[in-house]
């Protein structure tokens, strides 16, 4: 081993890198991602939703970001629960400033994705209105306020799933390919055996069975039912570089193998395995909208674009109510599809 | 090709395996937790799938050997609510534990000994023989001479001559014998009964059990057939739940025992037979519903993947060979854009599109038949059906047929530029000539792999398609079950879906060799 050293390291050292291959793989892919004009439009695209994900209950809220009722001052009210202001919503809130004096800053859309207070007052299906500004549905409930609030559980059905199955399959896709023999031939067979199983048969089966109640028992339920693509591509990707010279080098230099996997293999195999972890998002936004569409997915009080489309569709009201979150559904799906191609460019360097 | 065939089958064997695995843990988080299998009802899941055996290994096998020296060491408790259960289970049980209790008999201390005597009292009278005797000793003076006289007719051998005599002619001496042996001769007569077997015949071992155990469980010539059905299949599933405790195994066969009495093996019975018991639902059994419903999903699948393949192969050779073309842009972004558009979202489009109120009305939206055409002859009846299904096949063809036709003009653009075609282009034949003579076949091999993949699609999409466009397939029949948590269908629906993809699969393998002949037949790697 100590003779391999010096041979090596001055080799390394030596070469110049051309001009063109200047920065590290990662800032060189991301140049060329980023070049593209429809590349940075689709980023834009799923960074706002994101945005308006994470700002769900700054912008559709039925109580005011902050207040000020008499003496007291409320921030964000909606999210810590005051005692004194539970159950009440801006209206309400609005009535007491008008008595007791104070100010209120109300969110954009004045009303929350549930709850339908005055049982008396509830307008189903309005049309679009000043104060609904996409009317409401068929409980009353401001469809404005639950298209915001549904982009919130789109997303972290996108994000949670996928990181549950990038973990689950980075993890038996690696040490498969890494290892090789009875390791690499029983993982083989775990991955065909879960390919068989028609995803959608499946969840609808766990469901059924188990009964999935809530959010982030959907994300669990499609995360582990959906890793088998992506532990492929991980295993292709590691036997791949498994034959590279450094990989070798790392080994012969007495490297543990939790080493050489972690610092020399998966930075090369990180490429293929974004581009196909994205592809895995947009389907498990499409499994979650359609569960959702069925009545299997989240329950109502989080909404969701399916729940919307269902609720549209079998309720009736307004064509707009259907085609608004519809086609949002599909331009986000659309969107993430672009990117993958992107970044597949990107990484591939064309 | 059939070495092939079979090597590849063959080669399923581990993810069939795999496939029964997964299945049977969805299966145990269904069961609720065991409990005694004789206050279950027939149908009861729990039942059905054997709940109350071990998962994988019974370490604790049960047959009349161990049931009865268990039901020994009972009787001599200090307890005496103990012992007298004890004593209600000896008497119950009878001559199949007689060949295990008698050689205790003598060895027994006073008060088990006594006990045993009172609990064999019964069975002496229902085997005609020592009755009235006073004296403990005399009882057993009578069971030792009773074990030495007739200890040698308790042989499975035996009984199983004695029940073919009686299933073939009215035997009254086998019939005799036979009562003597008490319910040591139950597992013989009841699979003698569940035979295929002349209605007399059954008679006479219907009432021969009866007699053995007591009950009324008497055929009637006057019952129906299916009222007889009905009774034998209830009778069946008395003994189904009892019939460990009668039997006496052999060494052999408690071996076997300890991996077939296992809750895994039944669920294996299950799976190859393909009997996941009655729907929770509406008790209907499953095996029959799959009957009628699957063939209606594979028609709308297997049309949709025709379709799905009949629409993009030309369409992607022709973007392909157009490359750059207003034609080809357009292709593949519309191809991009439907590949996102998801199934339920397809079919509202549709609907507004094509539904009697819609744009264009010109295809029914709802069922695959118009009602009263029953009537109709069967051309016409054909007729109708493929109107119905036009729509959800279009639907579900929507997104395979756009992923189909990107991998159709990859495959073209691979091989379009390349030496052969050259060549044929060459020798004078025209560009269509060359690109179908010897462009197609080579560029159908990524559109072909593609097939394993799309079959779950289409199995899957069929749930929301049959939803929408109301069609009685098995899409439609597991989203009535999830609402009702039936869950035997579920089960049983992941299990075949999961097993037709795995053929899907074979066949696209076998395709993929076809289309490709440097694959050697059954092999795995390509080139």
């Amino acid at each position: 081993m100590s003779i391999l050293r010096p041979s090596l390291i001055p080799l390394r050292l030596v070469r110049r890198r051309p001009s063109s291959r200047r920065g590290s793989f990662f800032s060189r892919a991301g140049r060329r991602f980023i070049a593209k004009r429809l590349n940075r439009f689709c980023l834009w695209f799923v960074g706002g939703l994101c945005a308006v994900a994470l700002a769900a209950d700054l912008l559709a809220s039925d109580q005011p970001i902050a207040c000020r009722v008499g003496t007291e001052t409320f921030i964000l009210p909606g999210l810590w629960s005051h005692a004194s202001l539970s159950g009440q919503n801006n209206d309400d809130i609005l009535d007491a400033i008008a008595i007791h004096g104070g100010w209120a800053w109300l969110p954009l859309v004045p009303h929350g994705p549930n709850k339908v207070r005055d049982i008396v007052g509830v307008e189903r299906l309005a049309t679009p209105s000043a104060k609904h500004v996409l009317g409401t549905d068929d409980s009353g409930r401001d469809v404005l306020a639950r298209l915001i609030h549904g982009t919130r559980t789109m997303i972290a059905v996108a994000f949670g799933s996928t990181a549950l199955y990038l973990a689950v399959a980075i993890l038996l896709g690696a040490v498969a390919g890494y290892f090789g023999g009875l390791v690499d031939r029983v993982t083989l067979r775990l991955i065909e055996t879960f390919s068989a199983f028609p995803t959608f048969f499946l969840i609808l089966g766990i469901q059924g069975v188990i009964g999935v109640t809530s959010l982030w028992q959907l994300v669990l339920v499609i995360g582990l039912t959906r890793w088998t693509d992506l532990a492929r591509v991980t295993r292709g990707e590691v036997l791949r570089l498994m034959h590279e010279d450094y990989v070798f080098a790392a080994q012969a230099l007495g490297m543990s193998p939790r080493r050489v996997l972690w610092r020399h293999i998966m930075p090369g195999a990180v490429g293929p395995v974004l581009v196909a972890a994205n592809f895995g998002a947009a389907s498990a936004i499409l499994i979650e909208s359609t569960l959702s569409f069925l009545g299997f997915g989240v329950p109502s009080t989080s909404p969701s674009f399916g729940q919307l489309i269902t609720d549209a569709f079998y309720g009736g009201g307004n064509p707009l109510l259907l085609l608004l979150p519809g086609s949002l559904l599909v331009a986000t799906v659309l969107c993430i599809h672009l990117l993958g191609d992107g970044l597949r460019d990107a990484v591939e360097g064309s | 090709m059939i070495r092939a065939v079979s090597r590849r089958m063959f080669g399923t064997l581990p993810t069939l395996v795999g496939i029964s695995l997964a299945t049977f843990v969805i299966l145990n988080l269904s069961l609720p937790p065991s409990s005694d299998p004789r206050n279950l009802s027939v149908a009861d899941p729990a039942l059905i799938y054997s709940a109350h055996l071990p998962l994988f290994l019974n370490l604790y096998v049960e047959d009349a050997r161990t049931a009865s020296a268990a039901a020994l060491s009972r009787l001599s408790s200090d307890s005496d609510a103990e012992a007298q259960l004890a004593i209600g289970d000896i008497r119950d049980m009878g001559g199949a534990w007689l060949p295990h209790l008698l050689p205790a008999l003598a060895t027994l201390e006073e008060p088990t000994k006594h006990r045993l005597l009172q609990a064999l009292e019964p069975v002496a009278s229902r085997i005609a023989q020592g009755i009235g005797l006073a004296s403990a000793a005399d009882k057993v003076a009578f069971w030792t001479r009773y074990q030495a006289t007739y200890g040698s007719d308790y042989q499975q051998v035996r009984v199983a001559r004695l029940v073919q005599r009686l299933v073939r002619r009215v035997d009254s001496l086998a019939t005799e014998e036979l009562r003597r042996l008490d319910t040591y001769a139950l597992p013989q007569l009841f699979e003698a009964l569940s035979e295929d077997i002349d209605g007399e015949a059954q008679d006479r071992l219907a009432a021969l059990i009866g007699t053995l155990l007591g009950k009324d469980m008497r055929l009637s010539p006057r019952q129906s057939a299916a009222q007889r059905l009905d009774e034998l299949s209830r009778w069946d599933h008395w003994w189904q739940v009892r019939r460990e405790r009668y039997r006496t195994l052999s060494t052999v066969e408690r071996g076997f025992s300890t991996l077939t009495q296992t809750r895994y093996f039944c669920w294996l019975t299950h799976l190859a037979t393909l009997d996941f018991g009655m729907s929770e639902r509406d008790g209907i059994s499953i095996r029959s519903k799959l009957a009628s419903r699957l063939p209606v999903t594979l028609a709308l699948s297997g049309l949709a993947l025709l379709l799905a393949y009949g629409l993009a192969v030309p369409l992607g050779i022709v973007a392909a060979v157009r490359r750059g073309s207003a034609f080809d842009r357009l292709s593949l972004a519309g191809s991009l854009v439907l590949y996102a558009i998801p199934a339920f979202w397809t079919a509202i489009l549709l609907l507004y599109l094509f539904s009697d109120s819609g744009l264009l009305p010109m295809a029914p939206t709802y069922g695959t038949s118009t009602p009263g055409s029953e009537a109709l002859g069967s051309a016409a009846r054909l007729k109708d059906f493929a109107h119905h299904l036009f729509l959800p096949v279009l639907c579900l063809a929507v997104v395979p047929m756009a992923a189909l036709a990107r991998y159709q003009r990859a495959g073209m653009l691979q091989v379009i530029d390349r030496d052969f075609m050259r060549t044929a282009r060459a020798k004078g034949l025209s560009p269509t000539q060359a690109i179908l003579r010897h462009g197609l076949r080579n560029s159908l091999i990524p559109v072909v792999t593609l097939l394993g993949v799309e079959i779950p699609y289409l199995v899957s999409g069929s749930v929301v398609v049959e939803r929408i466009f109301g069609i009685a397939g098995m899409g439609l029949e597991t989203f009535e079950a999830v609402r009702a948590f039936d869950r035997p269908w579920l089960i049983a629906v992941v299990s075949v879906t999961a097993l037709l993809t795995l053929l899907g699969d074979v066949i696209a393998d076998l395709l993929y060799a076809q289309v490709d002949p440097r694959i050697a037949p059954g092999g795995r790697s390509g080139q």
